[in-house]
């Protein structure tokens, strides 16, 4: 410990030691007990908390706004359709079921796009040449050429 | 610091019971009032912006995951981002010549002149503040927020804690003219 990292954690943390970090306050209190400047340093501190402490709120009376907020949540009980579907999309796990859901949903939509899919494709205008060429990404026109050939 | 609820209790207000939510917003209601009025500098902002908390602690009360943060640190997690909207609001408000709430300090029952003129001028310096520097001094002094509990509700890594509450109480001091 130095002069100038104690006056970083008192500038930082404050004056009081218990909101100094747990492995800095042992060797800084031991450095303040032993340098003078770093009292002051820690006076200065002081002093500029007891000002920040001297701002007091004004008393508010809680109760209308607390009647307000619970009336509030009663009124507005059910949660909003988009946070139902999140929640129950993602639920907290709990249990297997319920940690399974985002799969078995994930799953569920891949085979309905599957199904539509096909239902959806004409299915006889393209051949198998074609949709391995198209599944490969490989669709060059010499291979389209030959493709129109074989036809 | 408001003592942690027991997960009991906030596992029976995310299965949808109103008297555990009750318990709730009794403990941590004055904690993140004191927060928000700090924040805007204004009573009724802060009503709404602790209304608007509490009520999105029911409705998202589900997302909540106790083994990730403190109740306490997530309450102030939405009440920090609903000072931000609060923020950008006045902004526009101001751009527009309005002379709503801004300036409006609720003058209550204070102790006596000094405290009142000494409050007065600490939550003028701290206004004059940014909205990350100002939410991290209050954090921090006012609220007993740990450093870990600061970098969760301002999504900020741990160095960045540390050197913004730097920054903020020597911008504070300067403004104070200390």
């Amino acid at each position: 410990m130095n002069f100038k990292r104690f006056k970083k954690i008192v500038e930082t943390w404050g004056s009081d030691p218990t909101r100094w970090p747990d492995d800095l306050r042992a060797s800084a209190l031991e450095f303040m007990s032993t340098e003078p400047d770093a009292c002051d340093a820690m006076n200065e501190a002081k002093s500029f908390d007891r000002l920040l402490d001297g701002y007091r709120l004004c008393e508010t009376q809680l109760d209308p706004l607390r009647l307000a907020i619970e009336k509030r949540v009663s009124v507005g009980q059910y949660l909003a359709p988009i946070d139902q579907i999140i929640g129950w999309l993602f639920p907290r796990p709990g249990s297997l079921r319920t940690a399974l859901r985002p799969l078995g949903m994930s799953c569920l939509l891949l085979i309905s796009g599957i199904v539509l899919g096909y239902l959806g494709s004409s299915g006889d205008d393209v051949t198998l040449d074609e949709e391995i060429a198209l599944l490969a990404g490989a669709m060059q026109p010499e291979l389209l050429y030959l493709l129109e050939q074989q036809q | 610091m408001v003592e942690e609820l027991d997960e009991q209790i906030i596992s029976k207000m995310q299965s949808g019971d109103h008297a555990a939510f009750r318990l709730i917003l009794d403990r941590h209601l004055s904690q993140l009032m004191a927060y928000a009025s700090r924040m805007t500098n204004s009573a009724m902002d802060a009503e709404d912006i602790v209304q608007e908390t509490f009520f999105r602690l029911w409705t998202l009360r589900n997302r909540y995951d106790p083994k990730k943060s403190k109740l306490s640190t997530w309450l102030h997690r939405i009440a920090h981002n609903l000072c931000v909207d609060n923020y950008r609001l006045a902004a526009v408000r101001s751009t527009k010549n309005y002379t709503g709430l801004e300036h409006q300090h609720d003058e209550g029952p204070l102790v006596n002149l000094e405290i009142q003129l000494q409050s007065k001028e600490v939550a003028h310096a701290l206004m004059q503040l940014n909205l990350q520097q100002r939410s991290a001094l209050v954090l921090f002094h006012y609220q007993g927020l740990s450093h870990r509990a600061i970098s969760t509700v301002l999504d900020l890594s741990s160095d960045a804690v540390e050197s913004l509450l730097r920054r903020s109480r020597k911008k504070m001091r300067e403004n104070l003219r200390m």
